[in-house]
């Protein structure tokens, strides 16, 4: 049977290592909180910046159809023969 | 060891492993959380990326089309003085009808429209067109004034020659049949182009040439044909025609000159569809029949006097 003093010194080691593991574990969780938070931050810069480009693209795509639509008046007005002579006609 | 202390160590430790346990269960989610977020972050840069991608093909859309509209406008731009040549030319051929052949600067002119009408890239194309068009019209106006001056002079001639024979006296052949020649109606009779000239002068068109032709009337046979630059053509047959065919014929040809006169509004016109079916060929038959050639309705016939008129009944 050990020294009663030696079971006390053992039994206050274990739980000073109890202790020491449980603050090391909080503190890899505040660490990790932090990386969690990084990540979610980075989650949410990526959607902001997604969101902006399709915006962007979606203004080009408006951009596009009416540059579309002025290049197609543009196309009527030069096939068109208004203010030229007629072909030349002929009536038996 | 006292019990004291002992319970102190128990519940220390037994503390210990609780809070030890909730950590690791924590850890646990932070982790799963955390792998969560990378995963979506990386598919969110997959998604900007595919973005950034469609952007820049969309930009180079966009100054494509833009591009497009810039050269239209270039091209409309260029076009303007060509219409205002073109504008020039239709008045030069207006006072040309009657009195020259236009055919050639008409087709040059028409020609240079085909080219302006097709041309999609070089504005200097229009602008060569544009000189082109005016030139037409310069040679026109010069044709034109030419022959003014030709028919001034023989009309001064003519008008010599007659007062030298009133100067001869009674002898000389003075009177109604000596001055019918001055006065130089075309004779009725003969080939086919004089007989066609004395008919339509009788018709009042007598401002309008008259060229021979070999029947072709573009692209089936025709013993007369009008043609819309402002000249009737005739086919030897012409000279075989009875006197009244010949008028019915020359008053439903002059008929067309006078629709080509009129061609927008008359196509547009609801009455002319109602009445004719949108034929000219039963119009000009109408013409003819209001000029006393014919027989027509009598609503047909109101329509076909408005034409004579230049007048479009819609």
């Amino acid at each position: 049977m050990a020294h009663p003093t030696a079971r006390w010194l053992s039994a206050g080691a274990c739980t000073l290592l109890l202790c020491a593991g449980v603050l090391t574990a909080e503190l890899q969780l505040r660490s990790l909180h932090a990386t969690h938070d990084a990540a979610a931050a980075a989650v949410a810069i990526g959607e902001r910046a997604l969101d902006q480009l399709q915006g962007d693209n979606a203004a080009l795509s408006e951009q596009i159809e009416a540059a579309r639509a002025a290049a197609a008046a543009r196309e009527a007005s030069l096939a068109s023969t208004e203010g030229m002579l007629p072909a030349e006609d002929a009536a038996p | 060891m006292s019990r004291t202390i002992r319970r102190v160590l128990a519940v220390a430790s037994a503390a210990a492993l609780l809070l030890g346990g909730a950590a690791l269960e924590r850890r646990d989610a932070l982790v799963t959380d955390i792998r969560a977020h990378d995963a979506q972050t990386a598919a969110l840069a997959g998604r900007i990326a595919s973005e950034e991608r469609t952007g820049v093909e969309l930009a180079s859309a966009l100054a494509e089309q833009r591009a497009r509209v810039e050269l239209g406008d270039t091209l409309l731009a260029a076009r303007e003085p060509f219409l205002a040549a073109v504008a020039e030319f239709g008045a030069a051929l207006e006072s040309a009808q009657g009195r020259v052949d236009a055919t050639t600067q008409v087709q040059l002119v028409t020609g240079a429209q085909h080219a302006v009408l097709a041309e999609r890239e070089r504005p200097g194309a229009i602008a060569e067109a544009t000189e082109t068009v005016t030139a037409a019209a310069g040679t026109l106006r010069a044709e034109v004034q030419a022959h003014e001056e030709e028919q001034r002079r023989l009309a001064e001639a003519a008008a010599a020659a007659a007062a030298s024979a009133r100067g001869r006296g009674p002898s000389g052949g003075a009177g109604p049949g000596a001055r019918s020649g001055a006065a130089s109606t075309p004779s009725v009779g003969g080939d086919a182009v004089a007989r066609g000239r004395g008919a339509l002068a009788q018709l009042g068109g007598g401002h309008i040439a008259v060229r021979a032709y070999d029947g072709n009337c573009q692209g089936r046979y025709a013993d007369a044909c009008s043609y819309s630059s402002g000249y009737i053509a005739v086919a030897p047959a012409i000279a075989d025609y009875s006197q009244g065919r010949l008028l019915w014929a020359m008053a439903h040809e002059f008929a067309h000159q006078v629709q080509f006169g009129v061609w927008a509004p008359l196509q547009r016109s609801e009455t002319f569809g109602a009445l004719f079916g949108g034929n000219v060929e039963s119009l000009a038959n109408c013409m003819a029949a209001a000029r006393g050639y014919g027989s027509c309705s009598a609503a047909q016939l109101d329509f076909a006097n408005a034409v004579w008129g230049r007048r479009v009944p819609h």
